[in-house]
């Protein structure tokens, strides 16, 4: 497997998309930077985790992933490798591995562009060691949370263009919902908005904001939304078990689409 | 384990209604080229493809080395070399970057693999060119460099000669020819060209419509296909002997009890029955069939496309 995985990186050499996916890590903070003039570690931060994340990453992730599973059609180069052989079920685990290490290495980048730019203005560098957790766990969690979409794209097997609006048509729906009341202010339990996997990082992701500067209009919404918070152990549970449920499903029409 | 390399037993595909490859029994021996030789769409690449597990055959079973492919994938692959249909590489990498994924999935830790079988087809190892920018021939001769490149004991190349100009067409069948005689692998073959099964090929399938019309050696096919004066005689086997002792002539095949192929022309087709009626044979046919190889390919595939 860990070859295969090492392979996966080998395959995205002098692969333009990818690079220039990353790039657009640096984009959100420095652009907040430079809008908002008292901005603290914890504001730039949460521009990584969430505009950053909800906005740009869970798109590209999935036109990423895209990109990888539809690579070895279009190259015709499956047949190859199944005559090493290599399984398709493995073959799509490496590809959903390198795209996870993807997702987190983009949120580090963002963290780290924000930790400097705070440090060419002096903001005071507090918590950056639960920033950085948090970090990257939200690179994971943002990884599950574009494996729904994966999944659909997968399975309409169309081309870039299709793969495309299906994943900004994801993103925004799902950046509408964490903004939504009737997806964020509902308890935990079996229920939709449960599921919504944005809505649930967010609602996961809000508690750790820090209410040092914070005036009262953000202390009155924290205390409000207080309730609906989700622990850490319970939207790691819902996504990955999300995500493990789309993988498997995904590895079935992988396994089905011919040559 | 039997003589033979693969063997398929009722190997059926069908996709709907359509049979692409019906009640096919090949049968390839150690050691030996066999071509399969087919109009396009004749079934030959689907039928490749069930012999490397690609396809699921619908019907019937895949014997290679022995054993059967279905459920021993993992112990049969990594002993054979492919190349099905068009080459595919990753256009943004150089060949010996694709090859090098290849041999990293493969195991093979020695480097030198990549470069000797980028030599092998005359491929430059420290190239900046990218897959994208090689030529048909140049894709060609990496995807043969792949299918050599872990040594394996049978390879399974359809139309390996695609896309080659004729001086590469040359040396990639030079290639193949050496690999079985001097290396000792298996080689199975397929081509919708008659000339290069011909010059290649020790064993010959004939497939059409998914349906395997004739499995022979080459020299069998020759002789059938061949001029040559045919005789059917009372006793074939006198007939022989009669032709040895009068003629001193040995080309000739006794084709059953009554039927006598004579394969030289020059020898006077009236003496011969003056001769086989002295010894009190019994003539009811004589004549020269003049059949060549591309016709008869022709006649027992049911007409064109055989180039």
């Amino acid at each position: 497997m860990l070859k295969l995985i090492r392979c996966e990186f080998w395959k995205i050499k002098r692969k333009k998309l990818f690079h220039i996916a990353f790039l657009t890590t640096f984009i959100m903070p420095v652009f907040y930077f430079m809008i908002i003039k008292d901005a603290n570690l914890d504001n730039l931060m949460s521009v990584v985790q969430e505009e950053n994340g909800f906005l740009v990453l869970i798109p590209l992730s999935i036109i990423l992933a895209a990109s990888l599973f539809f690579e070895e059609q279009d190259h015709d180069t499956l047949k190859n490798l199944l005559c090493v052989p290599v399984t398709r079920r493995r073959l799509s685990l490496a590809k959903l591995f390198v795209v996870l290490v993807f997702d987190i290495a983009y949120e580090l980048a963002g963290f780290f562009v924000s930790l400097l730019l705070a440090l060419l203005s002096r903001i005071p560098l507090t918590g950056t060691g639960r920033e950085l957790l948090l970090t990257i766990a939200c690179g994971a969690l943002l990884w599950a949370a574009s494996m729904p979409c994966l999944l659909l794209v997968i399975w309409c097997n169309r081309s870039y263009i299709i793969s495309v609006i299906i994943a900004f048509a994801y993103t925004m729906l799902s950046y509408i919902l964490h903004i939504s009341d009737a997806a964020i202010r509902v308890p935990l339990g079996l229920n939709i908005p449960t599921l919504l996997p944005v809505p649930v990082i967010f609602r996961w992701l809000y508690q750790f904001h820090s209410l040092e500067d914070a005036g009262p209009v953000i202390t009155k919404f924290y205390e409000s939304f207080s309730p609906y918070f989700v622990p850490t152990p319970t939207v790691f549970a819902i996504l990955m078990g999300e995500a493990l449920l789309c993988i498997m499903i995904m590895i079935k029409i992988y396994e089905r689409q011919k040559i | 384990m039997s003589d033979y390399i693969i063997k398929t037993k009722n190997l059926t595909k069908q996709y709907g209604a359509l049979k692409s490859v019906n009640s096919l029994n090949i049968h390839v021996r150690k050691g030996r080229i066999y071509g399969l030789l087919g109009r396009n769409g004749a079934g030959k690449t689907t039928t490749m493809k069930m012999l490397l597990g690609l396809t699921k055959p619908t019907v019937g079973d895949v014997m290679i080395f022995g054993k059967s492919l279905a459920g021993n994938e993992k112990s049969i692959l990594p002993h054979i070399g492919s190349l099905i249909e068009s080459p595919g590489f990753y256009p943004n990498l150089t060949g010996a970057e694709n090859l090098q994924i290849f041999a990293a999935l493969r195991g093979i830790s020695d480097k030198s693999k990549v470069k000797d079988s980028l030599e092998l087809v005359s491929l430059p190892y420290r190239d900046k060119k990218l897959y994208s920018q090689y030529s048909l021939g140049m894709k060609q001769r990496l995807a043969i460099a792949l299918a050599v490149m872990h040594d394996p004991e049978l390879l399974i190349l359809d139309e390996p000669i695609n896309g080659l100009d004729p001086i590469g067409i040359a040396e990639v069948r030079a290639f193949i020819r050496k690999l079985c005689d001097d290396r000792g692998k298996t080689i199975l073959i397929s081509s919708h060209i008659l000339s290069e099964i011909a010059l290649l090929a020790d064993d010959i399938g004939i497939i059409d419509k998914g349906v395997l019309l004739e499995e022979e050696s080459l020299s069998e096919l020759e002789a059938k296909s061949s001029r040559h004066v045919r005789f059917t005689v009372s006793d074939a086997a006198c007939a022989a002997k009669i032709l040895e002792h009068r003629f001193h002539e040995y080309r000739y095949a006794v084709q059953d009890a009554h039927c006598l192929q004579l394969h030289n022309l020059d020898l006077s087709v009236g003496r011969i029955i003056k001769a086989f009626v002295t010894e009190g044979l019994e003539i009811s046919e004589a004549f020269v069939h003049e059949e060549s190889l591309e016709n008869y390919f022709k006649r027992v595939t049911g007409g064109e496309g055989i180039a």
